[in-house]
């Protein structure tokens, strides 16, 4: 089975005789005109539909009738003037031309000589990508087969070939290892780890570090953040009392998830159903929570029915969004516009969420149904987790989406333009073992996606919540299907799929540019160099926290309260809530273990989902928030002034030792130079300002260095701050 | 043409693309620096910046701008079912007999327009000329936080762009020293209430986070980590941050990527808040006379009045959107004593600010919208005989003024039926307020969109239809 790349060649065999232009694809090149321009009106939704006409569907577009008002060959192959879809884009006439004038998109004349080229070139036609079976692929066999490492190479290297881009060469050993420590662990590499990288002359080296650093706890605490956006974590409810509830014990099964290297399919069944499970463990039913991490409105004077509602719709597009990048909310009020999702997918959707045995009412943090137990540390906990109650709701389409509004009567059901699995249960165990069977064909692409996202800073597809009409094409659709059938053929083995993303000569490349390369490819969607992205607020804390020394590390247990500006839990509700601010080891944990309140995320935490509702993307923007924070937070203050006396104990070349500490490699001529002399003026500086220096150098709770040692470093941890704060220390390269 | 496409062609595909907030970024000195029009507009603006006066809460129109003699007549009597048909309560009052109740304050005419005030709003009633009232808005949603996410952002859910994002995404800033969207909260001096106001509120929702409200705080931090970390002056901060320059520099020329350059910007720019904002927040050379205009709560820092002077200043100083909360307005108890107290906190200091305004030359090209996310019922909740009754949630009709730029004034918009439970006139949607406002700030409201999962979202979601009846 090899439908998607037929799909390609097809468009690839029909250029017309002495064509020089390059032919055109239709999923990438051109279903996306139809679908933004078209579908609204000649789309899935038949509540809006014009003219009987849906141009998502082969029938429609190539004339054969399906309905009585078929209209006339719509597009006639090889022939634009006998086309009626190119006679309407192309009219003059304002009656005739589609869309019409009135609409909001309309088309360029770019894409009006795309359409004409397309049906020139043959009219080629094949279903939405995502929803076609997934099956082996073939890598391709480039030229240049030396410079592929591993099979991932074979699909960039072709293509890149075939583009005539030349791929930038390998990173230097000490980028590489940084990056590889902080993509796997959110860490960077401490000196002797990099020393011994660097001293390792054995042909397998970069190998055993991938696969220390696989076999590092920090993996799974790292590769957790990004699930616990899709879950929505947080440890409080949210809304008007926001009462705290304890969600980390969910937490901290999802990283030992990750770190045990459990399948991705168990990692589904247990958290959308765990709780089904035939002789339930615990650990399974504790997994279900993911679908009780939403948030839970105790205002007062609100229908219960109303907020129970709320929970089930939350569940459906965490559970859409996150397993099958389907955008299935959109089909809660109406069909949706350009997927064929209609209304009652959506219900029949939810009522595998419908029957939860909870009443949507209470105030408390911590709503039944529970899972009541005592852990490994003797602590008695209750967990909010799901269970059905004996007898199922009756779920309805609700009307226009309504919460009190209701239509007719369905049963769980997943969406129709999908396989059905014919004996799973129609309960969410069905639906769980549906989506991890090898008929789905979304489920393997999404998970492929999130993890070269997690890796490569973005997906394949950029848009990891959409994988429908109006989603992002991938560039590499081949390489996609070749991720996700070896993911899933691997029994889903996680730790397998990003070590073959990781060895990849793809990934090991240089991230440097010139201006050229760079516009030629602003995005690097071709991969001919590596990403290079500032590191997300988290990491860059945990960065500052383990240079300095500060760190303190240990797996899982209860959140905990670090330095926070006084008064924002206070502002928020007006007094109600005290942030009372831990000490110790609490102020040094990793930033995973921070105590999230839903009304008020971590002050110091930049480009993260506020955990409201499902969030699979990237968030990467620059503003001047970001820079107060990363200079002024007491966390940076503290790390400063901790590092710098860790330098002050080093001795001789103590800058270049810092840099190095924090860079993975020694600082240039010039920099060296600039901050030595920065360093100099500075100690003139504090000499002269003992008070100033003694504040700066006892930044934080950490014990105070000797009155004696005050002025040298403040004086370097003015240096230390320009550190972390260097553009290479706050990125991915 | 679909004019969000240009914008959308400059940020990339990826809203959040590390790319793209650089091209932003350069849009934003450039272009809009430079000329005041931005390309995302469709019509000549009739305003250039916002400031709303949100009472969080809902306070009763009833008791303030919707004058009902009927309640009177009929107090006590049950509310009868043809007028009521079928409307939705809360959960607080459904159990308890529906009955009508009057309010307690005088109302008399004021202006040249004769717009009708209770006694309790002395202050906005003598610039009834100036303002145009309305008094049939209407919403969807019946609970405070639904209500107030609908009224920020179009839609009842958290997650979507706030009005103040949107007309930062579609004009841009022009202040280069402050950010283009600032919020400030105050509470209310009796503490009636503690409905919370939500971060989301004011966040860009999937608009680049550049688009976000930033909260000025009450006290020595306006915002948060403005101030360098203790021991540290700001010439010690200015040597580390030329040093970071010019290494950054180096470092963009050796990458080739233009996002280092953006980066750099943002921390001068950073840098320029540390003084700009506390210069701004400053109000010790303010002359006594504007503490006077604005009321003796207005050197109080924090409180409503002294917001209000400073939503003066930062529309002297060309921020785009500026957005007050007071809270305190949820009277479902003691609302004779409490709505006095509200009104003694808020109506002269708003009053004043239109006042400052006009005379500094500033009210046609600004906006102001006074208004609360939705009204109270003229059903009375508890015990109308004694003092602690008040008012239920009412969605179906409440009370906002509006003044500025592009709008008639002077002018009543709009009539409820002589209960004030339905609109007999002239309705006003909350969509139809915010396509009224785009539309005054040169946009179709229909054209000002966003791509995201596939979908052009906007903040009329799919309703919402100009006002002609508001605009001049």
């Amino acid at each position: 089975m090899l439908l998607p790349v037929l799909a390609f060649c097809g468009a690839l065999a029909a250029p017309a005789a002495g064509d020089t232009r390059t032919p055109l694809d239709f999923e990438r090149d051109v279903r996306p005109i139809l679908a933004d321009a078209c579908f609204r009106c000649h789309g899935p939704d038949a509540e809006t539909r014009k003219a009987n006409l849906r141009l998502d569907l082969r029938e429609d577009l190539f004339g054969i009738p399906h309905q009585p008002t078929a209209l006339e060959h719509i597009v006639e192959p090889e022939h634009p003037e006998a086309s009626e879809l190119f006679r309407r884009v192309s009219s003059t006439s304002d009656d005739d031309r589609m869309p019409p004038p009135t609409a909001q998109r309309q088309l360029s004349p770019e894409e009006i000589a795309r359409l004409r080229q397309w049906i020139e070139e043959g009219a080629s036609w094949s279903g939405h990508w995502a929803f076609q079976p997934l099956a082996a692929v073939e890598p391709p066999t480039p030229k240049n087969l030396a410079a592929c490492r591993n099979p991932i190479d074979r699909f960039v290297q072709a293509t890149l070939e075939s583009r005539s881009m030349r791929p930038a060469p390998e990173a230097d050993p000490r980028t590489l290892l940084r990056r590889l420590s902080l993509d796997l662990t959110g860490l960077p590499p401490t000196r002797a780890e990099l020393d011994a990288f660097l001293a390792d002359t054995a042909p397998d080296v970069y190998e055993k570090q991938v696969d220390r650093l696989l076999a590092s706890p920090r993996y799974g605490e790292h590769m957790a953040w990004s699930w616990l956006d899709a879950a929505r974590y947080a440890d409080s409810n949210g809304f008007q009392l926001d009462p705290d509830r304890t969600a980390w014990p969910w937490r901290d099964w999802v990283v030992e998830a990750f770190n045990s290297n459990m399948g991705f399919d168990e990692f589904t069944l247990e958290q959308i159903a765990g709780d089904l499970l035939p002789n339930a463990t615990q650990s399974q039913i504790l997994a279900s929570a993911f679908n009780r991490n939403h948030p839970i409105n105790g205002e007062g004077g609100r229908d219960v029915e109303e907020s129970r509602n709320d929970y089930v719709r939350d569940r459906v597009d965490a559970t859409a969004t996150t397993w099958l990048g389907l955008t299935l909310s959109c089909a809660q009020c109406h069909d949706h516009k350009y997927d064929p999702l209609p209304q009652r997918d959506y219900y029949r959707f939810s009522a595998y969420f419908d029957s939860i045995d909870e009443t949507g009412g209470g105030e408390q943090g911590d709503m039944p149904p529970l899972l009541e137990y005592t852990d490994s540390a003797g602590r008695a906990l209750k967990v909010m987790v799901m269970r059905d109650r004996p007898e199922p709701r009756v779920t309805h389409v609700h009307l226009r989406g309504a919460w009190d509004a209701l239509g007719e009567v369905v049963e769980p059901g997943t969406p129709s333009a999908l396989p059905v699995l014919g004996d799973a249960p129609q309960n969410r165990l069905g639906l769980a073992k549906w989506i991890v069977d090898p008929a789905n064909p979304l489920s393997a692409r999404v998970a492929a996606n999130r993890l070269w996202q997690q890796i490569f800073g973005e997906g394949l597809v950029r848009t990891q919540d959409n994988f429908g009409a109006q989603g992002d094409r991938a560039e590499y659709p081949e390489l996609l299907d070749w991720l996700a059938f070896t993911y899933r053929e691997s029994g889903w083995d996680t730790k397998a799929l990003v070590r073959s993303m990781v060895t990849s000569a793809a990934y090991r490349r240089s991230s440097a540019c010139t201006p050229e390369q760079h516009a030629a490819d602003p995005q690097d969607r071709w991969l001919a160099r590596a990403p290079r992205f500032r590191l997300p607020a988290t990491v860059l804390r945990d960065q500052a926290l383990l240079t300095s020394g500060l760190l303190v590390e240990k797996l899982g247990g209860p959140p905990v309260k670090p330095y926070h500006p006084g008064g924002v839990w206070e502002d928020v509700s007006f007094g109600r809530l005290k942030y009372e601010q831990g000490h110790g080891e609490d102020l040094y944990r990793r930033t995973l273990y921070t105590f999230w309140r839903r009304t008020a995320a971590p002050a110091n935490l930049f480009d993260v989902s506020l955990r409201q509702r499902c969030s699979v993307r990237v968030i990467r923007t620059d503003t001047p928030l970001q820079a107060l924070t990363l200079m002024d937070d007491p966390t940076y203050a503290e790390a400063a002034a901790a590092l710098a006396e860790r330098v002050q104990k080093e001795g001789t070349g103590r800058i270049a030792w810092a840099f190095e500490e924090l860079l993975s490699r020694p600082p240039s001529a010039l920099e060296a130079r600039t901050l030595e002399s920065r360093l100099a003026a500075l100690r003139t500086y504090y000499s002269a300002h003992p008070d100033e220096a003694s504040v700066v150098a006892c930044a934080g709770e950490r014990a105070d260095p000797p009155e004696s040692e005050r002025a040298e470093i403040a004086a370097l941890a003015g240096v230390m701050t320009i550190l972390f704060n260097l553009d290479e220390a706050l990125s991915r390269e | 043409m679909d004019f969000s496409s240009t914008r959308r062609q400059f940020l990339g595909r990826s809203s959040a693309g590390i790319g793209s907030a650089a091209l932003a970024l350069l849009l934003r000195e450039n272009a809009f620096a430079q000329a005041s029009e931005s390309p995302l507009q469709q019509f000549p603006a009739r305003a250039k910046r916002v400031i709303l006066l949100t009472q969080a809460g809902a306070p009763s129109q009833l008791d303030l701008f919707d004058y009902k003699p009927l309640l009177l007549a009929r107090r006590g009597e049950l509310i009868p079912e043809s007028v009521r048909m079928g409307q939705r309560v809360t959960t607080m009052t459904s159990g308890q007999p529906q009955k009508l109740g009057p309010t307690p304050f005088g109302f008399r005419r004021h202006g040249q327009s004769g717009a009708w005030f209770s006694e309790l709003l002395p202050h906005t009633s003598r610039i009834a000329d100036e303002l145009c009232i309305v008094q049939t808005l209407h919403t969807d949603q019946i609970n405070h936080a639904p209500a107030m996410t609908f009224f920020q952002t179009g839609h009842q859910n958290a997650g979507r762009p706030s009005f103040g994002a949107w007309t930062l995404y579609g004009l841009g800033s022009v202040n280069s020293d402050l950010p283009g969207y600032v919020v400030m909260v105050s509470k209310d001096v009796a503490r009636t209430c503690d409905q919370p106001l939500y971060e989301h509120l004011w966040s860009a929702g999937f608009l680049p986070a550049e688009y976000q409200g930033v909260k000025l705080r009450a006290g020595h931090d306006p915002v948060l980590y403005l101030e360098n970390p203790a021991g540290v002056s700001r010439a010690v901060r200015r040597a580390e941050l030329d040093d970071l320059k010019q290494l950054n520099a180096q470092h963009a020329a050796d990458t080739g990527d233009p996002e280092v350059s953006a980066r750099i910007a943002q921390f001068e720019l950073a840098f320029r808040m540390q003084s700009s904002v506390p210069e701004f927040v400053d109000l010790s050379n303010e002359p006594d006379e504007s503490f006077e205009l604005y009321g003796k709560n207005s050197r109080r820092p924090g409180s409503y009045a002294a917001n209000c002077l400073l939503a003066r200043r930062l529309a002297e100083r060309g921020v785009r959107f500026i957005q007050l909360f007071h809270v305190g307005w949820d009277q479902h108890r003691m609302l004779p004593e409490q709505l006095r107290i509200q009104c003694e906190d808020t109506d002269q200091a708003s009053a004043a600010l239109v006042l400052d305004l006009k005379r500094r030359g500033l009210l046609d090209d600004t906006l102001i919208v006074w208004s609360g996310e939705f009204g109270r019922s003229p059903v009375i909740q508890g015990d109308m005989e004694k003092p602690d009754y008040g008012r239920d949630h009412h969605p179906r009709c409440f009370s906002a003024w509006m003044t500025g730029g592009g709008l008639k004034r002077g002018i009543t918009y709009g009539e409820t039926d002589e209960f004030g439970f339905n609109i007999a006139k002239d309705p006003v949607h909350v969509h139809d307020l915010h396509a009224t406002l785009l539309r005054l700030l040169g946009f179709d409201h229909t054209r000002l969109t966003f791509l995201e999962q596939g979908r052009r979202f906007r903040l009329t979601d799919v309703y919402g239809e100009v006002v002609p009846g508001l605009v001049a």
